[in-house]
């Protein structure tokens, strides 16, 4: 346990640094944190992967859009069969337009809901920020208790850390 | 199946046009405008191309001068056994009827989208550009059988379903079956040479059936595969049946 | 590997040359670039109000004036009749659709080959087409004869029990521009959530720092933020191809499934998924100069793109040269009476002739005469005189589709002629300053410039000493394993 703390970095190099220093430091991975203005590979940070599991959203979106226009196509006019023009009352050819169009809505709204459920958004309250961040710089997000902080403070300094916020206080 | 529609899921209502017997004098015309309440809108509309009379006679020349002749082709509704306006239609505002065989129109389904009206090969579907105007008396006219449609939707010949109905419903309660010639749609009565005929194609003895077997029979743009159920009889000169 | 001391004297010429060629070699601060492009957002001049108001009327007088009276009055106060049951209300709506396959569509197409030069330039494509799709959504409700029933045509449960009609083209319309409109404004927005959370950072005034802090969703740039949503966009960037060509697929088909001479054809779909991307591509070259010239964009949109933009129209030239070539022989060859009497009538010496010709000329040989030449491609006013003469050619090929074929049918009695009444052109001016005004609009509400995509470019292109000169090339961060 202990307090969180954004360190704010120029660029790539310096904040890989400094993450190594935060683990020689015996911070635990899941302590720390990325917070960039750019994407960067969790690679190049040597952080963990994120795992993503988008497929196991959009894969029952397409199911579900695909029942969608089943049901539209083929559901609908055996529940009230009207004839017209001659044409058979189901049949697959022209349906095929519909259940397309339905499966691609499908996915693409449970691609949405898959995005916004994985990277947990919106969180319009939190407050572990910095407007640096989209200015560009590398934020390091981490937590350790005051002795730790009182030795990473300088060394962090010394590798260009411009700004080294204590965030909260409270949180478990 | 209702007991409504008992015994009448057999009919194929039919008309023949003999255009050998057309004088083109549009009786028939006048005739669908009474009893369809159809407005009349002006000469500068129909100049738009905007009439909206239900049937329509088709003029053309035949020969060179001094033989010439003038032909006469009305055109109403075929009712198409498969009908090229129906599927494209998004509210099922015009669908087949099972029941009389021919292709009707829901006027208050209806949202105008004009699509059956351009994939009629035979251009027989009128459009309610404007509401309808009947000045004083005319309104008194009107047919209480025939709804008066409202701007901005589709309409077109029905075979005067209100009068097949009225038939079916005589015969039913009678307990009797429907005669031949007993149902008349307005065109067909007012015709002053019988160039019009109407009856059941199902029935082998009807009027319209023996017509159809003839040598001078033949459908519009009969290519296209949407089954006409008007027929018509074109033999030249010869007045053969 | 040559040591400093032998480096030739030119070589800071050559780097600056490179810098010039390329925007993402053209490295500055993102912090600048946030202000300038936040700069141009936020700036309101007199100019721009007053363009703004006048638009504003236009769209007035257009979409509330004169299409409440042909509402009040019926449809026939438009010059639609009888054969001519379509006009220009569907011309506009296969025109504006047309337009919303430049943004979407050639976007994901250059993000999906990895096209760096794309970065700056795909949001404002992605924006135009939400709105071309806007108008062209509009339009049949403009066309309808019923507007107030419109919802008639939606599958919701009712106490009729009745559905809508899923075997008709129209229906297949609505559903596919409601999955492409669902698509678009998603694939514009998740890019943009990044650039909205950085003006809420750096934005001075309150009332845009509150509405924004909720646009970006509290995006702060973490790393599973940015994981799932390079994820979402890729699949985004995959699906929506395929759902852009299926829209103007199926409004082909709104023709292409009928019976009429002329419509019934075989190659209407590919053809129109190739004429809206050429008009798409032709209205986003226009989009583009304007958005440079008026927001003061010249660093972000350089020659580069407008050449690349040129190179793409000129490819959509031939293409659509040759799909309508094909189309067009078919059915001369097929010599059927219906459309030797269409060919007459539109052709040749006929009364619609110089719309045919005037469409050859503004889709074919204009865009040739310019696009041919990197001057021509490279200089503003000269791509969008290419960008405006396709557009008016394209437009002039969906007015002879729609009210010019329906003019001739199998009936000679019954062949009309269509003029368009001032409803429906005032109707169209409506429409067209919708666009515009929609797009002047956003321009002061959203960074026009996608700056993260900038920078991360910017990031991953250096200037690599290779022998005796400098030469460009990529480190592939997003590679990274």
């Amino acid at each position: 346990m202990g307090d969180r703390y954004l360190a704010l970095f120029e660029d790539v190099e310096h904040a890989v640094e400094a993450l190594g220093e935060l683990r020689a430091l015996g911070v635990p991975e899941e302590d720390l944190s990325v917070i960039s203005g750019i994407p960067v590979a969790e690679a190049i940070m040597g952080r963990p992967k994120v795992a993503n599991l988008m497929a196991r959203w959009a894969l029952p979106g397409a199911l579900l859009g695909l029942a969608a226009g089943v049901f539209f196509t083929i559901g609908t006019p055996l529940m009230y069969p009207i004839q017209v023009g001659g044409q058979p009352i189901v049949s697959l050819p022209p349906s095929m337009v519909i259940i397309y169009e339905f499966t691609m809505l499908g996915v693409i709204l449970a691609t949405l809901i898959g995005l916004l459920a994985q990277a947990e958004l919106p969180r319009w309250r939190e407050k572990v920020y910095h407007p640096a961040i989209s200015h560009g710089a590398i934020g390091i997000l981490f937590r350790c208790d005051e002795s730790c902080f009182d030795q990473v403070r300088e060394r962090l300094r010394g590798l260009g850390a411009f700004e080294l916020i204590p965030v909260d206080r409270s949180e478990s | 199946m209702s007991t409504y529609n008992q015994g009448t899921d057999e009919h194929r209502w039919a008309m023949v046009v003999d255009i050998d017997k057309c004088t083109g004098c549009g009786a028939c015309i006048t005739a669908c405008y009474a009893e369809n309440n159809i407005p009349v809108v002006g000469e500068e509309e129909i100049h738009k191309g905007r009439h909206m009379g239900w049937v329509r006679i088709e003029r053309y020349w035949e020969g060179e001068y001094p033989n010439v002749r003038a032909r006469f082709l009305p055109i109403m509704c075929q009712q198409c056994g498969q009908a090229p306006c129906e599927p494209v239609c998004p509210v099922f505002a015009t669908y087949h009827s099972a029941t009389e065989h021919i292709n009707v129109q829901v006027y208050n389904r209806c949202v105008g989208t004009r699509f059956c009206a351009n994939n009629c090969p035979y251009i027989t579907r009128v459009f309610n550009w404007f509401d309808p105007v009947f000045p004083e008396p005319l309104q008194e006219q009107l047919n209480p059988d025939v709804t008066v449609r409202s701007r901005g939707i589709m309409e077109k010949c029905t075979f005067c379903i209100q009068r097949i109905r009225r038939v079916e419903e005589d015969a039913k309660a009678a307990g009797r079956p429907i005669e031949d010639g007993e149902v008349q749609p307005a065109c067909v009565q007012a015709c002053p040479t019988e160039a019009l005929v109407f009856g059941d194609l199902n029935d082998p003895n009807s009027k319209v059936a023996r017509l159809a077997e003839s040598r001078r029979a033949f459908k519009l743009l009969e290519d296209l595969g949407t089954e006409p159920a008007v027929i018509y009889l074109k033999g030249g000169d010869a007045h053969v049946v | 590997m040559s040591s400093e001391a032998t480096m030739h004297p030119d070589l800071a010429h050559v780097e600056q040359e490179l810098k010039a060629a390329d925007l993402l070699l053209d490295r500055r601060p993102r912090e600048e670039m946030n202000y300038e492009v936040m700069r141009a957002m936020e700036r309101i001049s007199l100019t721009w109000l007053i363009v703004a108001f006048f638009l504003g009327g236009l769209v007035f007088l257009g979409l509330v004036l004169a299409w409440g009276y042909q509402i009040k009055w019926g449809l026939g106060v438009a010059g639609i009749n009888r054969p001519v049951f379509w006009g220009v209300y569907i011309a506009n709506f296969v025109f504006w659709i047309g337009i919303s396959h430049a943004g979407t569509l050639i976007s994901a197409i250059l993000r999906s080959v990895g096209a760096e030069w794309r970065r700056p330039i795909t949001r404002a494509a992605e924006a135009m087409t939400v709105f071309a799709l806007m108008v062209a959504g509009m339009y049949p409700l403009i066309h309808m004869g019923r507007t107030w029933r419109f919802y008639w045509m939606l599958p919701y449960p009712n106490q009729r029990l009745l559905w809508p009609n899923f075997r008709s083209p129209l229906m297949w319309d609505m559903m596919a521009i409601l999955t492409y409109l669902t698509g678009s404004l998603i694939f514009l927005y998740l890019p943009l959530i990044p650039d909205l959370a950085m003006v809420r950072d750096h934005s001075s005034a309150k009332l845009r720092k509150k509405l924004f802090n909720i646009l970006s969703l509290g995006w702060r740039g973490t790393e599973a933020e940015w994981k799932h949503l390079h994820v979402a966009m890729a699949i985004f960037t995959f699906i929506i191809i395929p759902v852009a060509a299926s829209v103007h697929t199926i409004v082909s088909w709104d023709f292409a499934m009928s019976n009429v001479p002329g419509w019934k054809s075989t190659i209407f779909g590919p053809y129109f998924v190739v004429g809206a991307i050429y008009s798409g591509v032709g209205a986003l070259a226009v989009v583009l100069v304007m958005v440079r010239k008026f927001m003061g964009f010249e660093y972000y949109l350089r020659e580069q793109h407008l050449d690349n933009i040129g190179k793409i129209m000129l490819t959509m030239t031939f293409f659509w040269t040759y799909f309508w070539f094909n189309g067009y022989l078919t059915e001369w060859y097929g010599a059927e009476t219906a459309l030797d009497f269409l060919r007459e009538f539109m052709t040749y010496t006929g009364p619609a002739a110089p719309l045919f010709y005037a469409m050859l000329i503004t889709n074919i040989i204009i865009p040739i005469a310019i696009l041919w030449s990197r001057a021509g491609r490279t200089t503003p006013w000269m791509i969008s005189l290419a960008g405006i003469s396709i557009n008016i050619g394209m437009y002039l090929e969906r007015y002879i589709i729609v009210p010019v074929t329906l003019s001739r049918n199998r009936f000679p009695f019954s062949w009309g002629h269509y003029v368009p009444s001032p409803v429906e052109i005032l109707i169209s001016i409506g429409s067209l300053s919708m666009f515009i005004l929609l797009y002047v609009l956003l321009s002061r509400i959203v960074p026009l410039i996608s700056v993260w995509e900038v920078q991360e470019g910017q990031v991953m292109h250096v200037i690599r000493r290779v022998g005796r000169t400098l030469v460009p090339g990529v480190i592939q961060w997003h590679k990274a394993e």
